[in-house]
């Protein structure tokens, strides 16, 4: 499973992306304004954004795990 | 892992644990807290077990932990203590439900009221202390600490890593 997130426009004075993110077929979130990191030279800084995408997916999976397991009480 | 439920009455507070998995932690003194004093409410508790079955362990140690065997109990069960904060107590049984019964006069002041304090905000607390109000806490948190059976020894656990996932995995696309 991959997780694929697509820029759709980036806005250098305000340093923010709208983006989606997706993690295999469960969509985390679609066309949202988000402030990123950018480069010194206005370009998107891509490792940033890689550990953007594997923090949020990573919380979203535990949150899926969570909801999965069965109540206990 | 242990999932644990709050419920709040008018006099008392109900904490239950629940635990599927030989090895949880049901129980462990609050040892972070034992340089307060103990109040009316952590001396005169009231625990019982439902179901399964859990070894106990008594701390001897007056700064750390030093785990002493004490019984080993199956369900049904009910105990009082006058203690419970140097009182241990890990699950034997893959469906271990242990509860204990509080009273509510005193739980914020003393060993009780740093653990509470902490906790809540000031809403929580009036609510929680109210004398007509009954709250059934509803998100039941779901913890994953072990502890070993024989000797009550923490057992650790590796963090969560994000790094699971590894970069390869994933893709940027600019459009």
């Amino acid at each position: 499973m991959s997780i694929k997130l697509t820029i759709h426009s980036i806005n250098t004075t305000s340093n923010s992306a709208i983006m989606s993110l997706y993690d295999g077929n469960n969509i985390l979130f679609e066309r949202k304004n988000t402030e990123i990191h950018m480069n010194p030279d206005g370009t998107a800084n891509t490792e940033w954004l890689k550990l953007y995408a594997k923090y949020f997916s990573f919380h979203k999976r535990l949150i899926r795990l969570d909801r999965q397991e069965e109540d206990l009480l | 892992m242990r999932q644990n439920k709050f419920i709040v009455t008018k006099d008392h507070l109900i904490i239950i644990a629940a635990s599927n998995e030989v090895g949880d932690e049901l129980w462990a003194g609050n040892l972070e807290y034992r340089r307060f004093s103990p109040d009316i409410k952590t001396t005169n508790t009231i625990g019982f077990l439902l179901s399964g079955s859990v070894n106990s362990f008594m701390n001897t140690s007056d700064d750390g932990e030093n785990w002493v065997h004490y019984k080993s109990a199956d369900s049904p069960l009910m105990l009082i203590r006058k203690n419970f904060t140097n009182f241990g107590i890990v699950s034997t049984s893959n469906n271990t439900i242990f509860g204990s019964i509080l009273e509510k006069d005193m739980d914020f002041s003393g060993l009780g009221g740093m653990i509470l304090s902490q906790n809540m905000n000031d809403t929580e607390k009036e609510r929680y202390t109210s004398s007509t109000d009954t709250i059934n806490v509803e998100n039941k948190c779901k913890v994953h600490e072990k502890r070993n059976t024989q000797t009550f020894d923490y057992v650790y656990m590796s963090d969560l890593d994000i790094n699971i996932i590894p970069d390869t995995e994933i893709e940027i696309e600019v459009e």
